[in-house]
């Protein structure tokens, strides 16, 4: 969890992404924001997030960007 | 066959009585049989190219699914290394398809709509050597809707591929999902899991959704009839001999030409949703009030939406996990330390490719890929000024979130777009470097009166206040046309026989009482 808050604010700074409910709904990240995210994970955790991963389920909040890190490496 | 011509209007009455009287189960029989006609009488012998298409992506995506399921059949008995084996090889597999397929569709799309534009290339490198042209011009017919069908396809492949749907085992429910009259002649881009389950659904003739379908397609035709193709009567006459007029008008036509370019496209796209709502089939949103945006991105996630979604989806997201932008990603990231600048080129590089097939979509020639191009540049610009803006607006107490700053926001998205449509107006980039310049050094406001009548000029600002209102209304989250089936009879029946009526005898038409072709039908 900390891992992934510090990642996130390495890609946007100033944002509250731990109490956000629909981090990628109410628009705290964009597409260009996800990917350079994607990138940081990857890099991070050792995982391949696909191109189906990529849906607003997955980032809404940072317990959704956790299971999903959590499944990919769970994967491998 | 013209969205906005009688005929049409005959053809989707006739498919409608049909679809509604026949037994639910054949519903999606009746929309294969209409949208074949429709294609067959507009585009004849061209249709095989369209069932070519369709073939290819159909048993490409059998193909793929078949090594899906031999996974799935497999991947119980074996442990994990060995099913991860197994995996990796099955789908490199399904990826050879992908690709051969992908690269077969494109390639007819390519050979047919871009290969005067290939070959130009190839005579203008080749100029350097010699006088004459290497390859000759051909004038090749293209079949309707080519650019449309050929990404859909593409899309439904891909799907497959990705797992996110099924391959389909009917080869006439792909076939229906390519040459679906509503969305072939200009989009948008559906994805095939949201149609076909819509296909699948039997739908009962319900008085209200078809009244909600039909006001669309009322509203469209005003907005296509009355406005656009009323500009289109007299804008091409001033833009082809610009030299008899000044800057002002240079403006004028500019202004009018993004206002004629919406209220085209999206009247068409309001037809065409309409129509297919009238059926109980609800295609992808292409227009979300375009000109309320405040950047260029905004604008650009509001107009033409199913075609932003089509290139986030199969462009943006793929170059963006693939090896070559890792590569520029850790490349960047080893010698900057800035994680702005480092974020930047990343983008940077991954959304070039997405403006220049967006460029490229809209035409086969150098100004549409300069026109991508140029939405671009604006906004890498804007990222990577915009920890610099954000500094110096607090330091000169602009606050961002007021009303005046989304004003100025609003304005300059407006003047962007504008200028960005006198680019996709022009025939060269020379001779939108004479429009632009001009609208700066010939000033004449006289010129005002010389390019509009009063009549038209009363009749358009009739049409920008409706659709300014409309607009703020659909801002507001409120459902314009529920609203108006709630409402009473009076207000309901009195803009019904405004819609009817003004677009019955304000509209502009041509010959046979027909409207205008649809300008993004072209592309």
């Amino acid at each position: 969890m900390e891992t992934v808050l510090e990642i996130l604010a390495k890609v946007k700074p100033n944002v509250d992404f731990k109490n956000a409910t629909a981090i990628v709904d109410d628009g705290l990240l964009d597409s260009m924001d996800i990917v350079m995210l994607v990138g940081e994970l990857n890099d991070e955790f050792d995982i391949e997030i696909q191109v189906t991963d990529l849906v607003p389920e997955n980032f809404n909040t940072v317990d959704a960007i956790v299971k999903m890190v959590e499944r990919l490496e769970d994967e491998d | 066959m013209e969205i906005t011509s009688l005929v049409f209007l005959a053809f989707v009455g006739v498919t409608f009585i049909v679809y509604y009287l026949i037994p639910k189960k054949y519903q999606w029989v009746v929309l294969l049989s209409a949208s074949l006609l429709f294609f067959v009488t507009s585009s004849a012998l061209l249709t095989l190219y369209m069932l070519f298409t369709t073939a290819v992506i159909f048993f490409g995506a059998k193909g793929i699914q078949k090594y899906k399921d031999e996974f799935a059949k497999k991947k119980k008995e074996l442990p994990k290394p060995e099913r991860k084996v197994l995996k990796e090889q099955l789908k490199k597999k399904q990826k050879k398809i992908l690709i051969l397929c992908v690269a077969v569709v494109i390639a007819v799309l390519v050979l047919t709509k871009y290969c005067n534009f290939l070959g130009g290339i190839v005579n203008g490198i080749a100029s350097i050597f010699t006088s004459t042209d290497l390859l000759p011009k051909f004038n090749i017919l293209l079949p309707l809707g080519i650019s449309y069908y050929t990404l859909m396809s593409v899309s439904y492949i891909t799907d497959v591929y990705r797992g996110t749907i099924k391959a389909e085992v009917n080869p006439l429910r792909v076939l229906l999902f390519v040459c679906y009259f509503p969305h072939i002649v200009e989009g948008p881009f559906d994805r095939y899991g949201d149609l076909d389950r819509q296909f699948r659904t039997p739908h009962k003739f319900d008085y209200d959704k078809i009244r909600h379908g039909a006001i669309l397609v009322m509203y469209g035709c005003f907005k296509k009839l009355v406005i656009a193709d009323r500009i289109g009567f007299f804008l091409p006459k001033t833009f082809a001999k610009i030299d008899n007029y000044s800057g002002t008008a240079v403006f004028i036509g500019m202004v009018l030409y993004t206002f004629q370019l919406y209220a085209d496209f999206s009247g068409c796209i309001d037809i065409i949703s309409g129509v297919s709502e009238m059926f109980g089939i609800k295609v992808a949103e292409n227009f979300k009030q375009p000109f309320f945006s405040k950047s260029i991105d905004e604008f650009w996630r509001r107009w033409h939406i199913s075609l932003g979604a089509w290139l986030k989806e199969y462009v943006f997201y793929p170059v963006s996990l693939s090896g070559h932008f890792k590569k520029v990603n850790t490349f960047t990231k080893k010698h900057i330390k800035s994680q702005h600048i480092v974020g930047f080129i990343t983008i940077a590089y991954t959304l070039f490719f997405v403006w220049f097939c967006n460029g490229l979509w809209h035409g086969a020639s150098w100004l549409y890929i300069v026109y991508g191009l140029y939405y671009y540049v604006l906004m890498m610009l804007g990222k990577f000024t915009e920890p610099y803006t954000d500094k110096l607006a607090k330091k000169l107490h602009i606050n961002k979130e007021s009303k005046g700053y989304s004003v100025f926001q609003v304005a300059r998205t407006v003047v962007i777009v504008n200028v960005g449509m006198l680019l996709f107006r022009s025939s060269t980039l020379v001779e939108f470097g004479k429009l632009f310049g001009k609208m700066f050094t010939s000033i004449n406001f006289m010129d005002f009166c010389s390019i509009i009548k009063f009549q038209d000029g009363v009749v358009l600002a009739v049409g920008f206040v409706v659709m300014l209102l409309v607009g703020i209304i659909k801002e507001k989250g409120i459902d314009i046309r529920m609203w108006l089936i709630e409402h009473n009879f009076v207000i309901r029946w009195l803009v019904y026989y405004f819609l009817l009526f003004s677009t019955i005898i304000l509209g502009a038409y041509g010959v046979g009482y027909g409207g205008a072709a649809a300008i993004y039908a072209q592309f």
